[in-house]
């Protein structure tokens, strides 16, 4: 092995055994349905990264299962294959594969899919994720954590928001499910969250402050839509959090130094 | 107070100027390659616009408004049709104001603009301020606000899209797609970003 261990799939490999009791727990709740949307979307997402492995001797990658696991169990269901397949297409193909493949994208594939169904179809049924998936969501932010794949720090940030929204009145009980999945299948990506130390923080909060301030300000929107579009906005930022992290960093440097 | 913070973020977020209402796109789009610049133009943007929309209100309202001159013995007289060429005038003007103290007094931020300032003359962002302020009967405090609003929403846009793009050094581009291809196909998802503020009810 000339690379070492840490390749690529690895990390892929690593994320994806931290879905695991997520998954384990959604397919055990939702029956046989849930198992068959799963190999669909598998199957769809993996078309894509075939037919650029073809095109562009890209390899794939095994982060797709992970893609597909978090469209399977976020998606709106009754929308309709045709929508579904347009939505999976656009968020598989223009938000990572055209990148060069994951670990080079900017955008995590699934955030794309779901805010770009959200907004070209606000009609949609989303789903109602029940607590039992939620309570999933933390061993496997806890797998994620112990085998390095998924940042403290992103953990930190986004739970000291939200604890003082939780201390000022907000309330978060019945969103609670919909937000742990996002912030475990989403949120927590290795690609797309910031990579600085300050940065990871900062993501984490600006997560929990969009979502607090969709839940409040955002009327008539399903949880699952509005914790969506605050991963969406937090990758955004994600690449100039890390440059202010670094920025700070230097500026502290240069003021020790002289 | 409370209305004129509201209208601030209103005019940063729901109504950002790149990505909502896609205006200012040539700057948007040409000079967010690295965040310094990006960063110069933002700060360079949010002054010129919040100056000229306060300045062109007052001008509006004081002389160009029907009824305007009603204090003359004229109140017939509607000069409304020069608000183009009266805005147009007073951002060039504005600019190269600003232009001039800068060199005069703050050399240092003079040459970071460098090239930014003069562009700013034909930003259609700055113009669209003025003639949104106009369209909306907002006092000059109001536009002044909106103006800086709009400013600061186009600074996050494009210090944001900024930084994207630095982080795509990593990235393996198809051919067709390098340079101004992908930064259109990022501004969309940030537009869709974006969508989820332009949805909320800010009073």
């Amino acid at each position: 092995m000339i690379r070492g261990l840490w390749d690529r799939e690895t990390v892929a490999l690593m994320v994806l055994a931290a879905m695991l009791p997520l998954a384990a727990m959604w397919l055990q709740v939702e029956g046989v349905d849930a198992a068959f949307k799963l190999v669909f979307f598998l199957v769809f997402a993996g078309i894509w990264h075939l037919l650029f492995m073809l095109v562009r001797a890209q390899p794939p990658s095994f982060a797709g299962a992970v893609t597909a696991l978090a469209i399977a169990i976020l998606a709106p269901e009754e929308l309709g294959v045709v929508h579904l397949l347009l939505g999976v297409s656009f968020g598989v193909v223009m938000a990572e594969l055209v990148f060069g493949g994951w670990g080079r994208n900017v955008l995590n594939p699934a955030t794309v899919t779901l805010a770009f169904l959200g907004f070209g179809f606000p009609a949609a049924p989303w789903p109602d994720l029940i607590a039992q998936i939620g309570w999933a969501a933390i061993p496997a932010a806890l797998i994620g954590l112990l085998t390095g794949v998924f940042a403290g720090r992103v953990m930190v940030g986004a739970l000291a928001v939200f604890g003082i929204a939780h201390l000022m009145g907000v309330d978060l009980s019945g969103v609670y499910p919909a937000i742990a999945v996002v912030f475990v299948l989403l949120v927590l990506d290795p690609v797309t969250s910031a990579a600085t130390r300050t940065g990871r923080l900062l993501y984490g909060a600006l997560f929990a402050a969009l979502v607090v301030l969709f839940l409040i300000e955002w009327h008539g929107a399903a949880p699952i839509q509005i914790s969506a579009a605050a991963a969406l906005l937090a990758s955004l930022a994600a690449p100039l959090l890390d440059e202010i992290a670094i920025a700070s960093w230097l500026a502290q440097r240069r003021r020790h130094l002289g | 107070m409370n209305d004129l913070a509201s209208l601030f973020l209103r005019a940063a977020f729901v109504e950002n100027m790149p990505l909502t209402l896609f205006l200012g796109l040539c700057t948007f789009l040409a000079l967010s390659r690295r965040t310094g610049t990006a960063v110069g133009l933002g700060i360079a943007v949010t002054l010129v616009l919040g100056a000229t929309a306060a300045l062109n209100q007052a001008i509006y309202h004081f002389i160009l408004a029907p009824g305007a001159w009603t204090w003359a013995g004229m109140p017939e007289l509607d000069l409304s049709y020069l608000k183009l060429i009266a805005f147009i005038g007073v951002i060039a003007a504005s600019v190269q104001l600003i232009e001039m103290v800068l060199d005069r007094y703050f050399p240092v931020i003079y040459s970071a603009f460098g090239v930014f300032l003069p562009l700013l003359t034909v930003h259609c962002a700055i113009l669209a301020g003025s003639l949104f302020t106009v369209e909306r009967n907002y006092d000059v405090t109001e536009s002044f606000v909106f103006g800086l609003g709009g400013g600061a929403g186009f600074a996050i846009a494009v210090i944001m899209l900024a930084g994207i793009r630095q982080r795509l050094a990593y990235a393996d581009l198809p051919a067709g797609l390098r340079g101004l291809g992908i930064t259109f196909v990022l501004a969309g998802m940030m537009s869709l970003g974006f969508s989820a503020f332009a949805q909320m009810v800010v009073a």
